[in-house]
């Protein structure tokens, strides 16, 4: 719950996970971290929005494209910091990238937000789709080849800034949770009608949860284009939209620690099923992936953590320490 | 005046539901609106908290007209409502659904959230402890951590009366407050009803069937039938009269 305590944290996991990513794995496992850290980003921001807010977006993947171009651009065209202070260009391209995401956000949202349910998925998606669409004609990013030479960090550092930001966001998220404002957020899921009976500006309840949540998509962007060095807008079909929102119900809808579980599973899961493919001879990797999204959905249809969070587990109020 | 409902009407398509209501309130009244089913109850508490926006007439607070504001903005005024079907928040805690009342009143921003900074801390605490006053006023205080949805309905009900409360009203509609609940417990609630009018000091003006709580707790009864008042009074007034009495129970067969 305290804040500088969280910080702590954060800084203190980003940096085992950089320190130990850096000396103990090779650059194949390293690429598999950066995505980790991406995708927590992504989900646990989408959550915001699916699972705590109640509406449905589909259209995450847009938000990331948006993030990951401005971000992109602005690198290639501008020299930002120079000298001692250089280490911080790309947190602020990733800001950049963010606030890209953002105002898109509340452009998107303003207007679609007040649709609900199903109509709101649609109108995400066409957004995501026009996104797309927009920057594979766009001479100025470079149409269907895209954007290379994309400057970025490796290694230590690169997994540093990743992982900085996958803290934030969840931290970020989850101290909003906590205030009146994530009440706000509930109780438009829980019933917008009483909502708004109750003095909540529902509107604008949902648009402020929209924008932070594609203000993070733009950073996941932003991170993805200096990893990869290179963009084309093939990276943001429908389908990662849809990834992500695997991520979150796998994960359990309306539970942070569930979109982080969730993000490392789905990131990791197809990869570790790689060695399979050299054994068989086939690429079996996506039936199994889909048969565990399909068993998974039948066991446990509220996802692993079902809304709940690694502090009202069972086994962590048994094992933690008393604070 | 508190509350004044001057000639509204509303209707969906060709259907009529309210036709020409009117209906006052002064500061801390208590008003019953009785009416057999069907008589637009409902629909009048839809109109007064902004749901539904009337075809014509008008509705004031303190004399300030209270057309095209929204429900939220409407609430934040000082008019607040429980539902017929109970609506709370059925999967938060039931502190947290007496807090999101509170959101309006809310003191610090997004940023001071993202900080937890000391503005945070105090306004939060200062928000828990004004909602566990309001469980210990309803003897609840045993159920903060409680979802709000798992507890019995009698309960949920007086959640759904703390909830409104929570948003500090000026008038409080309560619909059906007794629907489901049985007779020793329609007792307490009537208890309840009166000693929330003195502490809070709001204006309550409730929709019930039971006649008991109604005669029992009501200064004055406002008596609607197809979408208009058809009499109001005193209790012993309404109990006698004539119009009433037809409307709920019909026009004996020589009288015609």
């Amino acid at each position: 719950m305290i804040s500088w305590r969280g910080w702590a944290i954060v800084v203190t996991v980003a940096l085992t996970f950089s320190g130990a990513g850096h000396l103990f794995l090779n650059a194949y496992l390293q690429q598999i971290l950066f995505y980790i850290g991406i995708n927590i980003i992504l989900a646990v921001s989408l959550n915001l929005v699916n699972g705590f807010c109640g509406q449905f977006s589909l259209g995450h993947a847009g938000f990331m494209a948006i993030g990951a171009y401005v971000s992109a651009l602005v690198s290639l065209n501008f020299t930002l910091l120079q000298g001692p202070l250089a280490f911080l260009n790309f947190p602020l391209f990733a800001l950049l990238g963010g606030l890209g995401g953002a105002i898109a956000g509340w452009a998107v949202g303003l207007p679609s937000l007040r649709l609900r349910g199903d109509y709101l998925a649609i109108v995400t998606l066409g957004f995501g789709e026009i996104i797309r669409v927009v920057l594979l004609n766009l001479e100025v990013v470079g149409g269907a080849r895209g954007l290379y030479g994309i400057p970025g960090d490796t290694g230590f550092v690169a997994c540093l800034h990743i992982y900085l930001w996958a803290g934030a966001t969840v931290l970020c998220i989850w101290q909003l949770l906590q205030s009146s404002y994530g009440r706000a957020f509930l109780s438009v899921r829980e019933d917008e009608v009483a909502a708004e009976c109750m003095g909540i500006n529902t509107t604008r309840t949902k648009v402020t949860a929209f924008v932070i949540s594609s203000f993070f998509a733009g950073v996941a962007g932003s991170l993805f284009a200096h990893t990869t060095n290179s963009l084309n807008p093939a990276s943001f079909q429908f389908v990662k939209s849809v990834d992500v929102v695997i991520m979150v119900v796998l994960g359990g809808s309306g539970s942070v620690t569930g979109s982080v579980v969730g993000a490392i599973l789905v990131t990791v899961l197809p990869e570790a099923l790689r060695p399979l493919q050299a054994w068989t001879g086939v690429d079996v990797r996506m039936v199994i992936y889909s048969l565990l999204l399909i068993l998974m959905m039948i066991l446990r249809p509220a996802g692993l953590f079902g809304g709940r969070e690694l502090s009202q587990l069972k086994w962590w109020r048994r094992n933690a320490p008393t604070s | 005046m508190l509350l004044q409902v001057k000639q509204a009407s509303i209707q969906f398509g060709g259907l009529k539901v309210i036709e020409g209501l009117d209906l006052e309130l002064s500061q801390g009244e208590l008003v019953g609106l009785i009416g057999p089913n069907g008589a637009g109850k409902t629909t009048a508490f839809n109109l007064i908290s902004g749901i539904y926006r009337p075809t014509s007439g008008d509705i004031r607070l303190e004399g300030e007209s209270l057309l095209g504001l929204k429900a939220y903005e409407i609430a934040r005024r000082g008019v607040v409502r429980t539902f017929q079907n109970i609506r709370l928040f059925s999967t938060l805690s039931v502190v947290k659904n007496i807090q999101v009342s509170m959101h309006s009143f809310c003191s610090y921003g997004l940023s001071s959230a993202l900080f937890a900074t000391g503005q945070f801390r105090k306004a939060e605490q200062e928000s828990r402890q004004e909602a566990m006053r309001l469980l210990e006023f309803f003897s609840l205080e045993h159920l903060a951590e409680d979802e709000a949805g798992s507890l019995p309905y009698g309960v949920q009900r007086k959640i759904e009366i703390m909830r409104a409360l929570a948003g500090r009203p000026k008038l409080l509609l309560l619909d059906e407050p007794a629907a489901g609940l049985n007779h020793s417990e329609t007792v307490v609630l009537m208890e309840l009803i009166q000693k929330i009018r003195r502490e809070f000091n709001v204006a309550v003006l409730l929709i019930e069937h039971d006649m008991k709580l109604v005669m029992g707790i009501c200064e004055r009864i406002v008596v609607l039938d197809h979408g208009t008042v058809i009499a109001q009074g005193r209790p012993t007034e309404i109990q006698g009269n004539k119009k009433v009495i037809e409307a709920y129970l019909g026009v004996e067969e020589d009288a015609i």
